[in-house]
């Protein structure tokens, strides 16, 4: 790569990636009065944050707290996360919420209940011993993201660029990380930016679809927060781990690997093979799930449709069972399904594991810190919190 | 034989005709061949072009990046969509919409917008243009999610907060209706404004509030060696079940045990890890020298 001669930018930090927790991350320094240069591969916000469905985790209930947070997390991941990582983690679950809040993010309220002083909508995911999971209608990310990408818009210290993805990081000449070079899309160049700190925040690696598995991730999850760290030195961990959601959909195939919300199994529905039974409890941890169904597919227990194996969702048991709630609580199954030209009520969805978050990562520490200095990296790019992580919801930003 | 169509069989029987058949239709200047089902962004990857822009959840809907104007044959004026959810038709003719979603013509800072009394009067002072709406309808013709953008920017304009607010549910903030608007209102951030604010200033669950105020107290101090942190005990038996799989998994392949091998001749005074294997079966039969470093496991 040639950057002889490339124009050069400088800020006080720079801010690899626009999801989520790249949003986050430049709000933050920038509030604190850092002068923030926030790049990113495709557009501001278009990333795995928006596409999250089911919701946030934060333990706020009175017959929840952050210890039993913590131990399911603990549990979930087979005992092998960083504790104090996870510690950090839940016990910043209900404050993150609350500057969500602040931000403009709206959250779903139990019915009945007032916006002042009314309860949260909590829902019951895998693996967990209490209900904590908090959404926005099934559209959570979305919801999210609309609110960061409009605070960072607003900030004036935040210099957003898009269409240019990091290619590679730079260090000085005692080793501390000191910018990256980046490639201007539209304009076909190298572009160096030299800053003080460097926050990486490149999310996952699903498009690279591992072992040939169709994944749920957005277009740029392509692990190139992995490479550029790596490549600087900084330590990774775990990176053989990776979670598969249990019910990508298998057929029609051009919407193979799209997600089914957990949300279906949580309100009931089932899983069934060809031979019309049910093989696992529905709520178990996610690896657990998908293990099922990908051993139901090799011993030949499988669906086939136009050569796409998976097994059956069974949608249409769960409306008989609960008349309208297809309608009145699964809308984005509901639109799903009218894309792929079925009547959920009448047909079940044909599904299959997806290759859906990369559990390991970059390793850091409690504040973010890699062990190169100077880089500082947040989201699903660091690992440690949840090695064979099985369930939405934690999302260290 | 293709249960989606089973009355469409090429003369084989074998393969569905409605997989055969191809559809032809025109991507930015680009002709392309695309499979019937699959929708405009897989079309133009299926046909090898390059995609590095408009693209970002692809497929899901939700982020509002792959802007399209459609024309379909027969059809006088084109229509808006997104290419991730608009699947291939014959005859399409299709541009993508490049809309900088960075430009920020409102500024405000949520955070001043005062209490709740003075914030639905300051809508009018951040967007001004929202009184002006001349009921074009542009900005409902150019949703692609079907949403009453017209309806939100007039009761924003009213003050009526909280309605205007849920009517933007859905918005994937792609900004079509922004560039349809000939007032420049902005109605895309206008909503967003409208959203933010009704979260931030009423948004305040009661749960939430008693656990931040614990946690504020220095309550739930958490204990990273609590019982149920801990691995499960196992019993005796389980124990040295699991210990010997697990001794088995690492065990060494007998061809590298130093038991079949002994230290050969020294071929070179700095060859000393030479070893020649005993067994003469294990590595092709022979007596020959291997190199074995240090490191090998034994
Ligand atoms: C379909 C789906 C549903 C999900 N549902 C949930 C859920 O219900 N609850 C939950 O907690 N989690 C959920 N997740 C996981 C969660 O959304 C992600 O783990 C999280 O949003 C990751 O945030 P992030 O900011 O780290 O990464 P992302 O949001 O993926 O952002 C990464 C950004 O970096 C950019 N980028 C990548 N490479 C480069 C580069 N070289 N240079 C510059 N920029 C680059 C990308 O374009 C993108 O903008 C879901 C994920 C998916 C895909
Ligand atoms: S309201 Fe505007 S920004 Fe939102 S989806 Fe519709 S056209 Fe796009
Ligand atoms: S496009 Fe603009 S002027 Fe026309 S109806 Fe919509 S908001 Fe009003
Ligand atoms: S790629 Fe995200 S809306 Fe089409």
């Amino acid at each position: 790569m040639d950057i002889a001669g490339a124009p050069t930018l400088e800020a006080d930090v720079l801010v690899i990636g626009g999801g989520g927790a790249g949003c986050i991350a430049a709000l933050t320094a920038a509030r604190a009065g850092a002068r923030v240069l926030l790049t990113t591969k495709l557009g501001l916000g278009d990333s795995n944050t928006v596409m999250a469905e089911g919701g946030i985790q934060a333990a706020v209930g009175s017959d929840d707290s952050p210890q039993r947070h913590f131990e399911d997390t603990v549990r979930a991941g087979h005992f092998t996360a960083d504790k104090r990582l996870v510690a950090a983690l839940v016990s910043g679950g209900p404050a993150a919420i609350r500057w969500l809040i602040r931000e403009g993010m709206d959250f779903d309220l139990t019915e009945g209940s007032q916006r002042m002083g009314g309860t949260l909508l909590r829902k019951t995911c895998g693996g967990a011993s209490a209900a904590r999971l908090l959404s926005f209608r099934d559209f959570t990310g979305l919801e999210l993201m609309r609110a960061l990408r409009e605070a960072t818009l607003l900030q004036s210290n935040i210099r957003i660029m898009e269409r240019h993805p990091a290619l590679e990081l730079l260090s000085d000449d005692r080793g501390r990380c000191a910018g990256a070079v980046l490639q201007d899309l539209p304009r076909g160049r190298a572009v160096v930016a030299r800053t003080a700190a460097t926050v990486l925040t490149t999310g996952g690696s699903g498009r690279l679809h591992l072992s040939g598995f169709p994944t749920s991730n957005h277009y740029g999850a392509t692990a190139d927060g992995l490479v550029l760290a790596y490549r600087l030195g900084a330590r990774l961990r775990d990176v053989g781990h990776f979670q598969y959601h249990p019910s990508g959909i298998a057929w029609p195939s051009p919407m193979e690997g799209q997600l089914v919300s957990e949300a279906a199994r949580s309100s009931g529905a089932f899983l069934v093979n060809g031979l019309g039974q049910r093989f696992v409890d529905e709520l178990q941890p996610r690896d657990i799930v998908a293990s099922a169904i990908l051993r139901e597919i090799a011993e030949d227990r499988g669906v086939v449709r136009d050569g796409k194996a998976g097994v059956f969702l069974d949608t249409p048991s769960l409306e008989r069972a609960n008349p309208g709630i297809l309608a009145r609580e699964l809308v984005t199954l509901r639109h799903l399904a009218e894309r792929a030209g079925l009547d959920p009520a009448e047909e079940p969805f044909l599904v299959r594991p997806t290759l859906h978050y990369q559990n390991g990562g970059v390793e850091i520490n409690g504040e973010g810190h890699t062990t190169v200095p100077g880089l500082l990296a947040a989201g699903e790019v660091t690992g440690g919190a949840a090695r064979a992580q099985p369930d939405d919801g934690e999302r260290p930003a | 034989m293709c249960d989606s169509h089973p009355g469409a069989r090429d003369a084989g029987g074998a393969v569905c005709l409605f997989r055969m058949a191809k559809i032809r239709l025109v991507i930015d200047d680009h002709s392309i061949e695309g499979e019937p089902g699959t929708s405009l962004l897989q079309a133009w990857i299926a046909a090898g072009l390059p995609l590095t822009e408009n693209v970002g959840c692809m497929g899901q809907g939700v982020c509002g990046a792959c802007r399209v104007l459609v024309r379909r044959p027969g059809q006088r004026l084109a229509e808006t969509g997104l290419a991730c959810e608009t699947l291939v038709e014959d005859g399409m003719q299709v541009a993508f919409i490049n809309l900088d979603r960075g430009a920020r013509p409102h500024p405000y800072d949520l955070k001043a917008l005062g209490d709740s009394w003075d914030a639905i009067a300051r809508i009018d002072e951040l967007f001004p243009e929202a009184q002006r709406c001349r009921h074009c309808g542009g900005c409902d013709a150019a949703c692609p999610k079907g949403i009453e953008v017209e309806k939100m920017v007039n009761l924003a304009a009213v003050g009526q907060t909280y309605a205007a607010a849920e009517l933007f549910d859905d918005c994937v903030q792609c900004n079509l209706c922004v560039a349809a608007c000939p007032e420049y209102i902005d109605p895309a951030h206008l909503g967003q404004l409208v959203r933010r604010m009704t979260a931030s200033m009423t948004l305040r669950p009661s749960d939430l509030i008693m656990r931040l105020h614990e946690l504020e107290a220095g309550e739930h101090r958490i204990d990273i060696n609590a019982p149920g942190a801990l691995p499960p005990l196992r019993s005796a038996q389980d124990a040295k079940a699991e210990d010997a799989e697990a001794e088995d998994a690492q065990r060494v392949p007998a061809s590298l045990t130093k038991r079949h091998w002994r230290r050969g001749a020294r071929t070179h005074r700095r060859t000393r890890d030479n070893w020649t294997c005993r067994c003469r079966n294990c590595c092709a039969g022979s007596t020959r020298i291997v190199r074995v470093t240090r490191a090998a496991s034994w």
